[in-house]
């Protein structure tokens, strides 16, 4: 369960561009093509393995000066959606 | 999150221009000596560097590029092959690697594995045995060596692709090469055209299919297609006719140009020429000197091409049902007659075969049955 504790990371097989509005994802080990819109692929970039749900959340609302509310509805519909995807998957705690 | 799609993604790369897809032709060296090589040998100029290439590959991430494909002759063949390997993948790319398999052995296999990861190895099969394969590529044992490496390849996890070239030396072979790549658990493609070496010599048409090479092997795919698609639930599908485009496997758009070549795509020779397409060489640039962001901005060799795609595709879809299975290469179409407009005779043919092939299957009462 994502919560605004939990750290995301890339896997390793992902590989994306953007082509601003949109970027394209390939899963490599799927394959996969997908075509995300630009906060979630902008939320791609910052998914760090370092930095916990609450700080991409504050990043993002920084960055599109929009609610916190909105920004961290939309993360965690993001983010729940990358890691069923197999795009993320939970970083080890520190 | 995904309500754009691809196709529609694509079709914006190829209607503004976005650089999507980049072939790069590391080296024309190469183990095999290939009767049919396209590669234009006696070409001269300066091999681009190393260093020349990590910062061209950093140009192309700036820009955007998502599919890199390390060509040549044999890439392995170049002395920093797992350098350039390693900073493609390490800079994002989705890298596919066009090898013989010639050297992809377990310890090289292997390296390429963890070192690039590419996301699919092609490879090619010349024929279904060790006196056609080897004819082909005039160094004996090839055939089996690629064989002992392609189950090796598939067990470490590589993705692999296999390609072949119909030709009248494998025509014959056509139903075993499938039982040998399906034994091996690997998907085959065939081109069913053998095209001009890039410096104009037509010594390798002297191999080009039969006619009845080329229909039995669409016969073949067909049934295949179909089987595959009755196996899985799906509809039928029109059997994949072979193409040597970078973006070959992306959805075709429904409007705009002919193809991406020049739009979303380029190849690059190993002396820094800048074409449109692997199979269109026209000078568009040399990364000797400009950068590719001076080269895709500015170059009138691109702007040409990309005015000619609106035209060709205005033709084709001019000609109905029947533009869309010659599967035209305007590449082809400037290398055989001088003019990329020209509808040539390999593309006729091929039309004509595919259709004959697509009235015998709706009448085949075993097709109705499925």
């Amino acid at each position: 369960m994502i919560g605004l504790d939990t750290v995301l990371r890339r896997r390793p097989d992902v590989r994306y561009r953007h082509i601003p509005p949109e970027t394209v994802l390939i899963r490599q080990a799927g394959p996969e093509v997908m075509v995300l819109n630009g906060i979630a692929g902008r939320l791609l970039d910052l998914v760090d393995g370092h930095t916990s749900i609450a700080g991409l959340i504050a990043a993002l609302a920084a960055e599109y000066d929009a609610p916190r509310e909105t920004v961290e509805r939309d993360v965690l519909e993001f983010a729940a959606e990358l890691l069923a995807a197999e795009v993320v998957s939970e970083a080890e705690p520190r | 999150m995904s309500a754009p799609t691809l196709r529609s993604l694509v079709e914006r790369s190829w209607r503004d221009n976005l650089l999507f897809s980049v072939l790069v032709e590391l080296t024309y060296r190469c183990n095999l000596d290939c009767f049919f090589c396209y590669n234009d040998l006696g070409l001269k100029g300066q091999p681009l560097t190393t260093e020349q290439y990590l910062g061209f590959f950093a140009d192309l991430r700036d820009l955007q590029v998502l599919n890199l494909t390390l060509s040549g002759g044999e890439p392995l063949a170049h002395p920093d092959f797992f350098r350039l390997g390693a900073a493609a993948r390490e800079l994002g790319f989705v890298v596919r690697v066009k090898s013989n398999g010639h050297a992809l052995n377990g310890t090289l296999a292997r390296r390429l594995r963890e070192e690039v990861d590419p996301y699919q190895v092609e490879v090619s099969l010349h024929g279904a045995t060790a006196a056609t394969h080897d004819r082909q590529t005039r160094v004996a044992g090839s055939f089996e060596r690629l064989v002992t490496n392609l189950a090796e390849m598939k067990a470490l996890g590589l993705r692999i692709k296999v390609n072949s070239t119909l030709t009248a030396w494998n025509e014959n072979e056509i139903g075993e090469m499938f039982a040998l790549t399906d034994r091996l658990g690997l998907p085959l493609q065939f081109d069913p055209e053998v095209t001009l070496r890039d410096d104009g010599d037509r010594e390798p048409l002297s191999i080009t299919p039969s006619r009845d090479g080329v229909l039995r092997l669409f016969r073949l795919e067909f049934e295949r297609g179909e089987a595959a698609a009755a196996a899985a639930g799906a509809p039928v599908s029109e059997p994949a006719v072979g193409l040597r485009q970078a973006d070959a496997e992306l959805p075709p758009p429904a409007t705009g140009k002919h193809c991406g070549a020049g739009s979303s795509g380029i190849a690059v020779d190993p002396y820094g020429n800048v074409y449109p397409c692997v199979q269109w060489r026209r000078p568009a640039g040399n990364l000797h000197q400009r950068s590719i962001r001076e080269i895709w901005a500015d170059s009138r060799g691109l702007a040409d091409v990309r005015e000619l795609e609106l035209e060709i595709k205005h033709r084709i879809d001019a000609l109905g049902p029947e533009g869309a299975l010659l599967n035209f290469c305007p590449g082809t179409a400037e290398a055989t007659t001088g003019d990329p407009l020209a509808i040539y005779s390999g593309a006729k043919q091929r039309a004509e075969l595919l259709q004959q092939v697509m009235d015998e299957r709706r009448r085949s009462p075993l097709r109705v049955l499925r």
